[in-house]
């Protein structure tokens, strides 16, 4: 027997605020976070630009988990994500409960400063900077375990890999752990931080946006990448209603598929997106008539845009004009395995709002995709049902059904 | 849920060999694969030598991928092959060239039963076919060296292929792609020991229905910087001193491997006319916050695993444990297993590959999972190799090869980060004691 899974509690640490309020208010207004960067450069590149996260010092990691704040950003945007997250469902449990509350985290490249770390010092004195901690720091696990030994979490811990679905993937994960009764509770999320390997990576591929990234815009020029990580605490909705918690959304479910189709582009028409989307369909019962709005992946790149839009007739026909769609990455960056958790704490926020985030930045249609992207402003719209898109290299498609609890 | 998810095909890349009958006729023979370290003689490490990754699955961009990841497309292909199947992206013509140059197909057969040949197997639709990968670790080298390129050689010099390759999902992706695994491709790391966990994702996954075919695979290769950190840490054994679950244990050794396993419904499995070599009954996870909760929270798992599993303690005929030469980890293995099993402990056949195979971290329960299907198939377990006294009395330590009961299989890991997992594998459905 499966039981219904409930969201219970949002938390984000993002260049659009870092607390729910902030974030939404300025996904709400359009404004775009993407700025030259203050704290992350590479000397091949120039000034970069990006979306960063200001985090408050009681945010700062202890020194006992890492002594090098820069290298351990990623940790400590997820611990902050966490942190938040908790606060939000007011989850407070005994040490018995506290055994059947697991953790799942996603992230595109987790703990990748650590090996930048390695190979700058390396450089300057060889082997010898090969430390004692090195390969536990680059154990992405770190991410959830970290969270996990925090809040004496006793349950299935682990982190999910997807590259820049993985957020949704960890979240997909903890729906299975919560409604097979795996455990109770699961905080999920994602988190990602600025590294060399992926603007080195980009621009080389020549897919970094020179200015502001505007998925589904004529003038698209790639993607802008910004740092965050968003959580969720995913539960059984028994459990929810048992102490009394409220309920921000029902996890209906999800789907998920694989291109297999290049290790870094996408399916040429979106049919990967059509497959996880209908067996997220088909697992959850939810029809397409229901749904209400669609967090689209959005990156900015004229593969993600055609392949998500032809998606978007494919699945919806003639009503693929009347269901909203947008990206947030042109306020916060792309934050890679971050973006789709931070996107799915968007998503509930929509439901609880009744409105709809836009996608910042769109102004010209492109002929081929006329959709109804939400330019310029979010706009009060009625969700009921939406599904949450996220999509990675290697082809790996992710989509979560959130619906209003009914 | 997952108590009808049948284990159709296996593979194995170790130190003994490839397939799973060199693995089990060493690990029989007691003998450990653990050697000093070439360029670190005062450690002990397990190596695959002479891996050809085209001699075995000749496909698309083998050359630029890393060999943890050769090594699992390989385990791949191989495990499917055996499960009598072929990937729509290594079809069967692709591993006949493979196999005529020697070792692909025959010799790989983990039943015993001799594979007729490639051209006998059946091709998957690509949207059939799903992969779990069990990965921490395995893109960690092409990260590294992508990264030096960075800094030593700058942007411009520095190969841009290897960047997508550098991904923590990366090697997962890679397989999925060579596989043409379209159904899902999910790599999961629960620190250091995801096999056991990636089997009980893969056979959620089936039992879900989001796949006909799913294949759960790892890859694990040595690489300079583990070693030394881990050297430095101290936590190493020489290749001498190099026990498992022995009072003189005095660390643990690092070995390559790569393993694969595929897992069907039943009702498909029966349909297509062949036989399971085993079940998937129930996977369990649980963690510890710190090194002296590992026995309590591994044991807490053995319990969950063989309670979903409907299997009492005096059903399970033996404990395949992933014990690695680190005393506490080791202390915790045997503590978890003496609480789950209660009185039925210490008659309780014990084994522990690593002894034989050293820590090979993701794919190690995946080559738990392979001894403990050969063993329950079979009937007779290996013992632990150099196994003398141990550290923890109380459980039915073999220290040669054992007759086994009829029953079920527990199985154990725990990661260096605290992740502990339970698996119970049966022969049957249903067994003594269920």
């Amino acid at each position: 027997m499966r039981r219904r899974v409930a969201i219970t509690g949002c938390g984000v640490v993002t260049a659009a605020g870092n607390d729910l309020t902030s974030f939404w208010d300025t996904l709400s207004r359009g404004v775009s976070c993407i700025r030259t960067l203050r704290h992350f450069a590479h000397a091949e590149m120039g000034p970069l630009s990006g979306a960063e996260v200001d985090l408050p010092a009681e945010d700062q990691l202890p020194a006992s988990i890492d002594p090098d704040p820069v290298r351990a950003r990623c940790l400590t945007l997820a611990l902050a994500a966490a942190r938040r997250a908790l606060a939000d469902a007011a989850l407070a449990l005994g040490a018995a409960e506290r055994e059947r509350v697991g953790v799942a985290f996603g992230t595109t490249m987790g703990e990748e400063r650590q090996i930048g770390d390695l190979s700058e010092r390396r450089n300057a004195v060889g082997d010898e900077s090969v430390d004692a901690g090195f390969f536990e720091r680059a154990n992405n696990h770190r991410l959830a375990a970290q969270v996990a030994s925090a809040y004496g979490f006793g349950g299935p811990v682990f982190v999910t890999t997807t590259a820049c679905s993985s957020g949704n993937a960890a979240i997909a994960q903890a729906f299975d752990l919560v409604s097979s009764g795996d455990a109770d509770v699961v905080l999920a999320g994602g988190a990602d931080v600025l590294t060399r390997l992926i603007y080195c990576g980009f621009q080389r591929m020549g897919v970094l946006s020179a200015s502001v990234c505007r998925p589904f815009d004529k003038a698209r020029d790639g993607v802008s990448f910004g740092e965050g990580a968003g959580a969720v605490v995913v539960e059984s909705l028994e459990h929810a209603e048992a102490r009394g918690a409220r309920v921000l959304a029902e996890l209906a479910g999800y789907g998920t598929s694989n291109d297999a189709h290049h290790i870094t582009a996408p399916g040429p028409h979106g049919e990967g997106f059509v497959r996880a989307i209908r067996q997220a369909f088909a697992t959850t019962g939810v029809g397409a008539e229901q749904v209400g709005y669609v967090s689209a992946h959005g990156t900015g790149t004229l593969y993600n845009d055609k392949g998500e839009s032809e998606c978007m007739q494919t699945i919806f026909g003639p009503r693929a004009r009347e269901v909203p769609i947008s990206s947030i990455k042109s306020i916060i960056g792309h934050t890679n395995g971050a973006a789709s958790a931070i996107e799915t704490v968007a998503c509930v926020l929509a439901i609880q709002h009744g409105a709809v985030p836009p996608t910042a930045g769109w102004k010209e249609p492109d002929a081929e995709f006329d959709l109804d992207y939400v330019p310029g402003r979010g706009r009060p719209h009625q969700v009921d049902v939406c599904l949450n898109l996220a999509a990675g290299f290697g082809g790996h498609n992710v989509c979560l059904v959130l619906r209003r609890l009914s | 849920m997952s108590s009808r998810v049948a284990i159709t095909g296996m593979s194995a890349f170790t130190p003994f060999g490839v397939g799973v009958e060199p693995l089990m006729l060493a690990l029989h023979e007691g003998r450990t694969s653990v050697e000093p370290a070439p360029q670190l003689p005062e450690v002990g490490i397990a190596l695959i030598k002479d891996f050809d990754a085209l001699r075995y699955a000749n496909v698309r961009g083998m050359r630029v991928y890393a060999r943890a990841t050769q090594l699992e497309i390989c385990a791949v292909a191989l495990a499917l092959s055996d499960a009598g199947l072929a990937s729509p992206g290594l079809p069967p013509a692709a591993i006949s060239g493979a196999a005529s140059s020697g070792a692909a197909i025959s010799g790989a057969g983990s039943s015993g039963a001799a594979i007729s040949g490639a051209a006998s197997l059946s091709v998957l639709d690509p949207l059939e076919l799903g992969l779990v990968t069990a990965s921490s670790y395995s893109h960690l080298e092409t990260l590294l060296d992508y990264d030096r390129g960075l800094t030593t050689l700058g942007m411009q010099r520095t190969n841009p292929t290897l960047m997508p390759l550098g991904l923590p999902s990366a090697p997962g992706a890679a397989t999925a792609l060579s596989m043409l695994a379209k159904a899902f491709a999910i790599t999961l790391n629960d620190g250091g020991a995801s096999g056991l966990a990636a089997l009980g994702l893969g056979a959620r996954l089936i039992a879900e229905g989001r796949a006909q075919v799913c294949v759960v695979a790892g890859a694990f290769t040595l690489f300079p910087e583990l070693l030394l950190s881990e050297s430095r840490a101290r936590r190493l054994s020489s290749a001498e001193r190099f026990r498992v679950l022995d009072r003189a244990s005095a660390g643990i050794a690092f070995g390559e491997a790569a393993a694969a396993l595929v897992l069907e419904p039943e009702a498909r499995v029966l349909a297509r006319g062949r036989k399971a070599l085993g079940f998937v009954r129930a996977e369990a996870s649980r963690f510890a916050a710190s090194e002296p909760e590992p026995g309590a929270a591994l044991g807490r798992a053995c319990e969950a695993a063989l309670r979903r599993a409907e299997v009492a303690p005096e059903g399970v005929a033996l404990a395949c444990l992933g014990a690695n030469g680190r005393a506490p980890l080791d202390d915790a293995h045997a503590q978890a297993v003496s609480r789950a099993l209660g009185k039925h402990a210490l008659r309780t056949p014990v084994t522990a590959p690593k002894a034989s195979l050293g820590e090979s971290l993701d794919p190690s329960g995946l080559l738990q999972s392979i001894v403990a299907v050969s063993a329950l198939r079979t009937r007779r377990a290996p013992p632990i190799a150099r196994f003398e006294t141990p550290r923890v009395p109380g459980l039915g330590y073999l220290s040669e090869p054992t007759a086994l009961q009829p029953g079920a299989a527990l199985l154990t890991a725990i990661s260096p980060s605290g992740a502990c997992s339970a698996l119970v594998l049966s022969e049957q459905l249903s067994q003594r004691g269920e």
